[in-house]
């Protein structure tokens, strides 16, 4: 089996030199240096496993993962007309500003960035290289650690395509910019690895849409990284929807730095995915910031979703909100890890973390570890959690009054969820998402 | 008994009482009335000594003594009670066992005798009569999960317990109904004697219908703009606060002058 | 001055009161670990085969396990490398001859039984409390035993029940925690030298609070003791542990063993005041507490609830936990675990919801000062065929001083759609509004702080005996004995 493992590296190797080949053209010095850099990382450690003692990967096994064969595109093959316009409509292009990668490219034909103020940049990353070396080569790789974390360290060193994006002081973008990333192949076992850097300056405001989509049930890895970094002041609202094909593999990393006075929401949505993890990792860099994460998980069958959110505190005056909520139905398994970590010599840090989860099959599970690693004692931290199958007393009270079983037990779950989905502070998101959960619960479970 | 001698106070860097001066006697009742935001409570804070209340100027005279930099603690054994406007919660500790870790307290510093468990029980029972209070309260945690009114009541059984000299009593009416309210009152009318004296702090004047006032003091942000006789307080609810509004500017222009000289 | 948090950041630690050595002739094992060392304690103690059968092959799984490097190492504490030939594995005091009654005992252990407070002679004994009183490797006494006999109840060191009665510890032993279990129950399995054993017997309920008392006394060596108890069904007993050691620069080891078996409708509640010296203000010495407790709940409708008060130990590495494998039972886990100086605790339960019906409760009170550093770890684990299951956690930290850390790891994992868990958990430091509640109220800065700490405990010394919470209040108090200027 190890053998298995090392051939697998090596494969990952092989394409590696097949990449660069291909990339040196358009690649500057740092940014060879930084790829190569990664690959040995990730050479060096390989996949992780769910060793004992090993607790990051403790709940999640990715040996189906180590074990995959899967390909990296080395150049376009895609043709955009293949898309089905159904589910470029159904992704809602026409309410925000779009950039579409398709199986990790740009796809210009689907991409839509025109009506953007004028101040902001947003391009292809492979692009931001060449238009803003400095500014690029000053942030990119430099928030998303690769030195500890295999995955971000393939990421990284197969990284060519993406959003780069660039909101300066006092701007404030009105619809929100939506990074749709499809994945259009008819083939399997594909590779991609998106990446997002989004920076944003003083007073700036806007929103941001993560879109993980498939056009086939097919297998297939997707390994993002994303970095967002808030100036001074600004305010970012984050969308991240993950609707993969049920058989894919998703393993996504989201690092936040929060600057000072920043603020920051984000709202991840689990639908799709065979193995998902993602890692929320979110710094308060400077005083006075605060950031609200929330997420919705629905599993079904056989799916695994492991979300593992790391809210360190860095600075006074901080403030962290956290409120994730899971409806296991099938065999399915969902994990939720959530530490905070507070930082030697802060005042005043408050803290909450709150994630429940709500049990529809005898055979689904739910695993739970919130954490707190705190050094300061000027803190006031809590954490809750709840694991549940709907309240029969609830469900006896809505049908003593008229209600039917199935009607109430409907209104429950939905109800469970609720509660995040009130969370979202912009009504057009707040409408969109419960679309969107309704949608996936009508599709799981008949409701 | 109490004199408070052109007291500045300020609290975060923020300047909120801005020298207040008044004079208390024995078997007085003084009623300080003021919107919100005035520095009612902060007044009240400052007499107690909450840390974080800083004096920048002025004194505050109790019993011929100078307290001005006392501990909060050594102000209480002097004999300053005050009634919480927002009690606190002590989760776990009973409150029977804490009245009488506080009885004992100042007793000590007196060098009085200190009560056990059965002596104290006896007292505590008596007490309860006086302010009409459940006695099932007293085995439960000190203010946790306790009502609005609960809290209030409590605070004038420590009073009773405790029998201050000087108790300042910060909103004891607010968020009572008016049988409650008639219900603390009457507690307080009992507990007045001529050897001690009771500075109300309170927004509305309801309360003065039944604990009736021998002075009453407008505060306005962080001054006296007036005192009078309790016909004052009357004039507040009729009125409202703004009619004083003037006189603040009129005083503030007059320490500008002040100052200014 | 007025008590703010910054007076309570200046908390020296009373001088540890039980660090005196008592001076009385031992009897040593070589030091160091081989085969011949257990051969060695086992024909000590006239052993029958099966028990050192048993032993040799824990210590030749531990030999595996040394071998692989696998002592654990995701505890949130941090010592040098523990050198396991440089221990001494049993030491006992020279009995002057043999032991006929108490009367025989050397008066110089009965007089440090007596300076800790637990006196064993027959006119000065503690009304209502058997003690069985262990002195480094071996029990020195048991006191009551015949009061308990009438009842029919077994209270006596290890040892004693090794010989009188092989066929239950036979039964019993490992059954609920391996040699396999873990590094230091596997080193423990191998070279534990003695400890208390109790048996209830049908329905009978158990008019005593049994105790034990240990006590390390000599230099170099480890402490390996192995408690356990079985409540037969229908039975109760209530059982408490303390432990002090002297003052001593290098750290010694204490990896013990207990073992707590209910049978239906039985109940056990087994309380700990652990106070093994912690070190000194700069963290030198004090006692590394690597301790496996577990209880099995194997019959229907049984409890076992378990309640520690941890102020001791440099370094405290315990999971007191209950398997709840009968239908309706209930496990329970109280626990204060106070670091100050350079202490580290990483302690907490399991509670593995096996049976249908089962219940846990778990409340947990962590309280961090100095350089301490207490870690709540703990685990629930509902499983598949257990319907119905409950738990409620609570774990609640108070940090006072801006040098120490309060961490809590729960994992929660739910196999059963059935269950229903709720888990809350809250870190602060002490409140200044409650603090100047107090002030104003007369107290000092210190009475403040020792009736808020006292209540934020209060939930836990509830659960222990009368006596022993009265104890336990005392040890917070001094523990925590402050200068507030």
């Amino acid at each position: 089996m190890i053998q298995v493992e090392q051939t697998n590296i090596e494969n990952y190797l092989s394409a590696f030199k097949i990449f660069e080949q291909a990339e040196s053209s358009t690649s500057s010095n740092w940014m060879i240096n930084l790829r190569r850099n990664a690959i040995a990382q990730f050479e060096n450690s390989g996949f992780p496993t769910a060793r004992r003692g090993n607790e990051e990967w403790k709940y999640t096994d990715v040996s189906p993962i180590a074990k995959g064969s899967f390909k990296i595109l080395h150049n376009k093959s895609h043709n955009a007309n293949q898309l089905p316009d159904t589910k470029y409509q159904q992704l809602e292009g026409s309410a925000c500003h779009n950039l579409v990668f398709v199986d990790g490219f740009l796809d210009e034909n689907l991409t839509n960035i025109s009506s953007l103020p004028k101040e902001v940049l947003v391009c292809n990353l492979s692009d931001a290289v060449s238009i803003e070396p400095t500014f690029t080569q000053r942030h990119l790789a430099k928030y998303a650690d690769f030195l500890h974390h295999p995955f971000t360290a393939l990421n990284t060193a197969f990284m060519a395509q993406g959003a780069f994006i660039w909101v300066p002081p006092n701007i404030s973008i009105d619809k929100p910019l939506q990074v749709l990333f499809i994945s259009s192949s008819s083939n399997s076992n594909l590779i991609t690895n998106p990446r997002i850097l989004a920076l944003t300056g003083e007073n700036s405001k806007f929103t941001l849409i993560e879109n993980h989509s498939a056009v086939n049930e097919n297998s297939y890895l997707a390994n993002v990284v994303s970095e967002i970094v808030l100036g001074t002041n600004s305010n970012v609202q984050y969308y991240r929807i993950q609707q993969e094909s049920k058989k894919a593999f998703h393993i996504s990393t989201t690092h936040v730095e929060l600057g000072k006075g920043s603020r920051f929401f984000s709202m991840n949505l689990d639908l799709g995915g065979e193995i998902v993890r993602n890692n929320l990792n979110v710094v308060t860099e400077g005083e006075d910031s605060s950031c609200s994460v929330n997420g919705i998980y629905i599993t079904t069958a056989s799916q695994h979703i492991d979300n593992k959110v790391v809210i360190n505190h860095n600075s006074s005056y901080t403030t962290s909100r956290e409120l994730y909520k899971g409806i296991l139905s099938g065999k399915s398994k969902a994990i939720f890890h959530g530490s905070i970590v507070v930082r030697e010599g802060l005042r005043q840090i408050d803290a909450l973390q709150i994630d429940k989860n709500l049990l529809l099959s005898d055979q689904a599970q739910a695993n739970t570890k919130p954490a707190f690693w705190i050094y300061s004692d000027d803190v006031k931290c809590g954490h809750g959690a709840a694991s549940g199958q709907i309240d029969r007393n609830a469900i006896f009270y809505l049908t003593s009054r008229g209600i039917s079983e199935s009607d109430a037990r409907n209104l429950l779950v939905k109800g469970f969820v609720q509660e995040v989905i009130e969370s979202i502070p912009n009504k057009f998101y707040k409408d969109k998402m419960d679309n969107m959960v309704n949608a996936s619960l009508l599709d799981v479970l008949g409701i | 008994m109490l004199e408070i001698k052109n007291l500045n106070v300020s609290t975060d860097n923020t300047h909120i009482l801005k020298g207040i001066s008044l004079k208390v006697s024995a078997g007085e009742i003084h009623a300080i009335m003021g919107p919100n935001g005035s520095g009612k409570s902060s007044l009240a804070f400052s007499l107690a000594g909450k840390p974080g209340y800083n004096v920048t100027s002025g004194e505050i005279i109790f019993d011929k003594t100078n307290i001005t930099s006392m501990e909060p603690e050594g102000r209480a054994r002097a004999g300053i009670f005050l009634s919480f406007q927002h009690p606190v919660e002590v989760p776990g500790v009973r409150l029977d066992q804490f009245l009488r870790a506080s009885f004992n307290a100042i007793n000590k510093s007196r060098e009085m005798d200190q009560l056990d468990p059965l002596q104290f029980d006896k007292k505590l029972k008596e007490r309860l009569k006086v302010v009409d209070m459940d006695p099932a309260l007293t085995k439960r945690f000190v203010n946790t999960g306790f009502s609005g009114g609960e809290k209030k009541r409590n605070e004038i059984l420590q009073m009773a317990i405790l029998q201050p000299q000087l108790a300042v009593l910060d909103e004891p009416d607010s968020g009572l109904d008016v049988d409650a309210l008639k219900s603390v009152a009457d507690a307080i009318n009992k507990l007045r004697h001529s050897s001690n004296a009771i500075i109300i702090i309170t927004h509305y004047q309801r309360i003065l219908e039944y604990v009736v006032p021998d002075a009453v003091h407008i505060l306005m942000d962080g001054r006296i703009v007036k005192s009078g006789n309790k016909d004052l307080a009357r004039e507040v609810e009729s009125q409202g606060y703004e009619q004083f509004a003037n006189y603040l500017s009129n005083q503030s222009h007059l320490t500008e002058k002040e100052s200014r000289q | 001055m007025a008590t703010t948090n910054e007076d309570l950041k200046t908390i020296a630690s009373q001088q540890y009161q039980y660090g005196w050595v008592t001076d009385v002739e031992s009897e040593e094992a070589p030091k160091g670990l081989t085969e011949d060392t257990i051969r060695w304690i086992s024909s000590k103690k006239n052993e029958p085969q099966f028990m050192l059968d048993w032993r040799l092959k824990a210590f030749r799984h531990w030999g595996k396990l040394v071998g692989k490097s696998e002592s654990p190492t995701w505890a949130n504490i941090s010592h040098p490398p523990i050198d396991y030939q440089n221990i001494i594995y049993y030491s006992a005091p020279k009995p002057k001859k043999k032991l006929d009654s108490l009367d025989e005992v050397d008066p110089e252990l009965l007089s440090a039984y007596e300076k800790l407070g637990i006196p064993l002679d027959e006119q000065k004994r503690l009304a209502g409390v058997a003690v069985d009183a262990i002195f480094d490797s071996v029990s020195i006494a048991t006191t009551f035993q015949e009061e308990l006999s009438k009842h029919g109840i077994i209270f006596c060191s290890f040892s004693d029940a090794l010989q009188n009665y092989p066929e239950l510890i036979k039964k019993y032993l490992g059954s609920v925690v391996p040699y396999t279990d873990n590094f230091y129950a596997c080193l423990n399995a191998a070279v534990f030298s003695d400890g208390s054993f109790c048996y209830v017997p049908k329905g009978v309920r158990c008019p005593l609070e049994l105790t034990t008392y240990f006590r390390i006394n000599s230099a170099n060596t480890g402490q390996f003791e192995r408690t356990l108890i079985i409540a037969d069904e229908g039975s109760y007993v209530s059982y408490l542990e303390g432990c002090s050691a002297p003052i001593r620069d290098e750290n010694q080891l204490h990896a013990a063993v207990v073992e707590l078996i209910t049978l239906d409708n039985a109940e056990i509640k087994y309380s700990t005041i652990q106070n093994w010296y912690p070190g000194d203000q700069n963290g030198k010495g004090g006692i590394y507490n690597f301790v496996t407790k577990r209880g099995k709940c194997q019959g229907k409708d049984s409890k076992i609830s378990w309640t520690q008060v941890e102020t001791g130990s440099a370094i405290t590495w315990k999971y007191p936990s209950v398997i709840l494998l009968g239908d309706n039972s209930i496990g329970e886990f109280y626990s204060v675990a106070l670091t100050k100086g350079y202490q580290q605790a990483d302690t907490g339960t399991k509670m593995i919801h096996i049976g249908k019906n089962t219940k846990s409760k778990i409340i947990s009170k962590g309280i961090s000062s100095g350089h301490g550093n207490n870690t709540y770890r703990g685990l629930v684990r509902i499983m598949p065929k257990a319907d119905d299951a409950h738990n409620f956690t609570q774990c609640d930290s108070l940090l006072i001083g801006s040098s120490c850390g309060a961490h809590t790891a729960p994992y929660v994992e739910v196999q059963n759609k059935s269950a229903h868990l709720e888990h809350e958990a809250f870190t602060s430091k002490v409140d200044e509004d409650k603090l100047f509640y107090c002030n104003q109220r007369g107290m000092s800065g210190e009475e403040a702080q020792s009736l808020i700490i006292n209540g934020f405990c209060k939930e836990v010394f509830r659960e222990l005996p009368f006596e022993f919470a009265v104890e336990a209040t005392r040890l917070m108090d001094l523990n925590l004995e402050g200068s507030v200027g």
